[in-house]
């Protein structure tokens, strides 16, 4: 079974992305049309918690007499929606794992965030492309989207990204690691949040897809607060069975391709401590997104695409396996 | 051993190094690319204080490795004794292989035999021999033999080491040493071992020529613990038992009884001593029984040759008896009781009963049981006595006249018939002494060379005289002649030590065994050494006990003593019995019985595994060491490149691991 699922995924890679993604999308049958944005409008679509920020004129005041918290009526807008795509393309998302059959990181965010942009495309919505990194962040945006075309063909682009090579050459550079590196792809991903903020209007969905590696409390929270005025904000953390089951033994030097740190430890014992880190790192953005109308999915790279794709569309929150 | 063995071998020492380095080692990291190693927390290297050696296998190739090192380092000094064969000329070789199948060989621990040791030990040096290398095998068993001349044939000479069998002869390695040069000395080879696989039990070590010798450590030299009945002969009342043990605990809680062939007990049992002790019967027995009872000595658990616990009684006595005419007067000599003659027949210690005659025999009945007949310095033999010595020569008896000065008083009548058909005189002239006649009568026959003789008997050299040794201007000192199937023998001095110095030589001894091993070959003697050959009549048939047929020897290959034995000839045939026990010996219908009797000191003599001097130690063991640098360094080799092949895998697998975390690109 397995090796039939990564035979399948070897000939998929050799696909071009934009063919996979319109392949995913289409394939999907749930697409966007069941993800209708809550929101201001005519139709009760339920209630939700409130966040700060939410238009005060929503707040249920029966819900809150009944269930003593601040609940925000949600109707179904017919406003037109946007769909954001923000994916993490550093050096941390090229990694594949000790089993080269796998698709990388990378691969898998950029399949998916293609399916959403074709999905999004094949709706009617427009389609806005955020690519962070630690160069840059580059966005794609404009007042009714960016063409699918071009959403797959910037897609690609990243794919042949130089940053994955830079990154291939820093594993044999042994050098002490850049503390700059980590705190230059932070900044770039707050302005991107930021930017994100001023703006995805009411009702878009934002779909970030990135492992979630350099995400700091702080990050955190300015994602959550995305989650306003009808904002949806769906998060995928892409990984590697390896990063999620730690399948190292014995006296081991880990080398960040990204931040060019290396840590020596013996793997035996840094294991728990490092899957403690793990779950830490997504526990807030998993609790939180679900409270205030995003969700939350751990992805891993030998996941089915059509699973995971549908997962998304619906804002379902899983962050097991 | 100087110094550089244990500083060679000190290098083992390192694998207590290496054993620590494993246990200390600082595990080399395994390097993988890792992007979530920001949530690692850097744990300190804990290898130093590692519980858990690990690379076990590595650690083994590595210990094995140093330990070969250091042997390799100390080859040029240290040796295997593995058995092989050396080849300084790298050609093909002639090797003799000399097998001890002598009774001590019968001896075992844990059921090996030593006889199995050292066949075993014969078979490993064939498994090294290369084609075209000759094999001859000599046993040294009493009288050494060829059992094979040398052949290119290794299978045949597979076959023959099949076919060595236990016996309850004597040692003789002086004569399988000396056979095996004879097989070597025509060979064209270079390389001519000659390998000795015995326990060098019963033998003067000393005394042994090992010059081109290998004798092999067979680990023989596990003490021996036994005892043995060497004869046992019917008395009057019961049977006369002698047995010998190598020590007291070897026959504690041991008992001694007779039985039938059939295993009727016919006495009760007595405790077993070492020494000559009697049983007594406790039931009549009829003489036909007499002849098939055996005496049994019981079992030990640390008796090392079961079977020598048995032994046939035999109805004769089992002592060679001599009839001895001497004047004591003449013949004696100051300082001792007893002849000359009679001394150095006891010197022997070839279990000779002496009997001396006051008077030389009218009637061959009155030395019918005697083996042989030995008459000093005699006045001629008068017709009575003539008769009666020529008819007992003739049925097998050995009679021996040493002529002296009494020649010149020979009585009318009395001649020297039937040893000189001439009258003999007297010579009174000095003569310087013996011609070097080396061989006829064995080895020390050179030392009758510078003889003192006031003078001597001079007779003519007839045809059927054969001279064993000879007088410096030819005449003979010692002949012999055949007389039916006995022998005459003439010595032309006589014992006295006033005449000459001759019975003060060592060959005189040795002209008195040979005496003593012609008369006990023939007839004259009923019981005889095992390996001692019989004289029997041509077509006459030897059955042992245990129902063998005992062949013929041809005599064909008995290069050594082949005039000390009488040859056969067409009226006789020689067998030569290999075990203890009685052989009936049937002629036309008329039945003898014989005896082979064991050998005392094959049966108690501790084995000589390892030379006791240092001298031969060295010049026997020097050549069956074998040095192992060769193998040594293919070891070390073979275990290096295993090592480097282990380390390979072990870095492919690391590598592996980290490459397949690099980063990848599509």
């Amino acid at each position: 079974m397995a090796s039939n699922f990564k035979k399948r995924i070897a000939q998929q890679l050799s696909v071009p992305l934009r063919i996979r993604a319109r392949t995913l999308a289409e394939g999907s049958s749930t697409g966007l049309h069941r993800s209708a944005t809550k929101g201001a409008g005519i139709e009760f679509a339920g209630h939700r918690a409130y966040v700060p920020g939410d238009d005060l004129r929503h707040i249920d005041r029966h819900a809150r007499l009944r269930h003593n918290r601040l609940l925000v009526r949600q109707f179904h807008t017919d406003t037109e929606r946007s769909i954001h795509l923000l994916v993490d393309t550093s050096a941390s998302m090229a990694y594949a794992g000790p089993d080269t059959q796998l698709p990388s990181k990378l691969d898998v965010a950029l399949l998916l965030a293609g399916a959403l942009g074709y999905a999004a495309h094949k709706a009617g919505d427009g389609v806005a492309l955020t690519l962070v990194n630690a160069h840059d962040t580059q966005t794609w945006a404009g007042r009714h989207g960016v063409p699918v075309e071009q959403v797959l063909s910037l897609l690609e682009g990243a794919q042949l990204s130089p940053a994955s090579s830079e990154r291939e050459r820093d594993v044999q550079d042994r050098s002490p690691r850049p503390v700059a590196d980590q705190t230059l792809i932070q900044a770039n991903w707050q302005r991107a949040i930021f930017h994100l903020g001023s703006s995805m209007r009411r009702g878009a969905i934002l779909f970030v897809l990135s492992d979630l590696l350099d995400f700091t409390p702080l990050l955190t929270k300015n994602l959550l607060a995305l989650s306003t005025l009808g904002r949806s904000v769906r998060v995928a953390q892409i990984l590697t069975p390896s990063e999620l089951s730690f399948p190292f033994e014995g006296p081991t030097l880990f080398r960040d391709p990204e931040t060019k740190l290396v840590v020596q430890a013996d793997a035996n014992k840094a294991k728990q401590r490092y899957l403690t880190a793990l779950a830490e790192l997504s526990a807030p953005l998993y609790d939180q997104l679900s409270h205030v109308g995003g969700s939350f999915l751990r992805v891993l790279t030998d996941s089915s695409e059509q699973l995971v794709l549908s997962q998304l569309v619906r804002g379902t929150s899983i962050r097991g396996q | 051993m100087g110094f550089g063995l244990p500083l060679a071998l000190l290098l083992g020492l390192f694998t207590a190094l290496v054993v620590l380095a494993h246990a200390l080692r600082r595990g080399q990291a395994t390097p993988v690319v890792f992007p979530a190693a920001r949530l690692i927390l850097e744990t300190p290297a804990a290898a130093r204080s590692r519980q858990h050696i690990e690379d076990r296998w590595l650690l083994l190739l590595r210990l094995l490795l140093v330990a070969a090192l250091a042997l390799l380092a100390a080859s040029p000094f240290v040796s295997c004794n593995r058995l092989s064969l050396e080849r300084s000329h790298g050609a093909s070789l002639s090797a003799v292989l000399v097998v001890d199948d002598s009774a001590s060989m019968q001896a075992s621990i844990d059921g090996k035999s030593r006889l199995v040791s050292a066949v075993d030990a014969a078979r490993q040096l064939l498994a090294e021999a290369h084609p075209g290398d000759a094999f001859a095998l000599v046993l040294a068993g009493a009288p050494a033999r060829v059992l094979l001349p040398s052949t290119v044939d290794l299978e045949g000479v597979r076959e023959a080491l099949d076919n060595i069998v236990p016996t309850d002869r004597g040692t003789d390695i002086h004569g399988g040493l000396a056979l095996a040069r004879g097989l070597l000395a025509q060979a064209p080879q270079r390389d001519q071992p000659i390998l000795l696989l015995s326990d060098l039990s019963g033998q003067d070590v000393n005394t042994l020529d090992l010059s081109g010798v290998t004798v092999p450590r067979l680990g023989l030299t596990n003490p021996l613990s036994n005892c043995a009945l060497i004869t046992a002969s019917w008395a009057e009342q019961g049977v006369l038992v002698e047995t010998t043990c190598t020590h007291a605990d070897a026959i504690a809680e041991r008992t001694l009884h007779i039985e039938t062939a059939q295993g009727v007990v016919l006495s009760s049992p007595v405790v077993a001593r070492d020494g000559v002790q009697s049983l007594t019967l406790t039931q009549a027995v009829e003489p036909q029984v007499k002849g098939s009872a055996v005496v049994v000595l019981s079992r030990s658990s640390n008796d090392q040759i079961l079977s020598d616990d048995r032994t046939v009684a035999l109805l004769t006595p089992a002592k060679l008896s001599v009839a001895l005419r001497a004047d004591l007067s003449k013949a004696g000599v100051k300082t001792a009781s007893d002849t000359v003659l009679q001394s150095g027949l006891e010197a022997l210690e070839r279990n000779i009963f002496v009997q001396p005659l006051s008077l030389l025999p009218d009637e061959p009945g009155e030395i019918a049981g005697y083996a042989a007949l030995l008459v000093d310095d005699p006045h001629g033999f008068p017709p009575e006595a003539r008769n009666a010595i020529q008819s007992w020569v003739a049925r097998g008896g050995v009679a021996v006249v040493f002529l002296g000065p009494g020649i010149n008083r020979t009585p009318l009548g009395s001649n020297f018939l039937p040893f000189l058909d001439t009258m003999p005189s007297w010579d009174t002239q000095v003569v310087a002494g013996s011609k070097d006649s080396a061989g006829a009568l064995g080895p020390l026959t050179p030392t009758w060379s510078d003889l003192n003789a006031k003078g001597r008997a001079t007779f003519a050299a007839s045809a059927d005289l054969q001279v064993l040794a000879a007088w410096s201007d030819g005449l003979p000192l010692i002949a012999s002649k055949p007389l039916g199937q006995g022998l005459l023998i003439i010595s032309s001095l006589p014992s006295s030590v006033d005449v000459s110095d001759f019975v003060l030589r060592p060959a005189y001894l040795e002209l008195l065994d040979h005496i003593v091993t012609q008369a006990s070959i023939r007839l004259g003697s009923a019981a005889t050494p095992v390996g001692q050959r019989f004289r029997i009549p041509k077509g006459a048939t030897v059955h042992s006990t245990d129902g063998r047929t005992l062949a013929p020897l041809t005599g064909a290959l008995d290069l050594r003593n082949a005039e000390a034995v009488p040859a056969t000839t067409s009226e006789e045939w020689l067998v030569e019995p290999d075990r203890a026990g009685a052989y009936l010996i049937t002629n036309k219908g008329e039945r003898v019985t014989r005896y082979a009797i064991r050998i005392a000191a094959e049966h108690i003599a501790q084995p000589h595994g390892n030379l006791v001097t240092s001298q031969a130690q060295a010049r026997a063991h020097g050549r069956s060491k074998v040095g192992i640098s060769r193998e040594l360094a293919l070891a070390v080799l073979i275990l290096s490149v295993m090592e480097l092949m282990l380390r390979a895998v072990r870095r492919e697998k690391s590598a592996a691991r980290g490459q397949n975390l690099l980063p990848r690109t599509t």
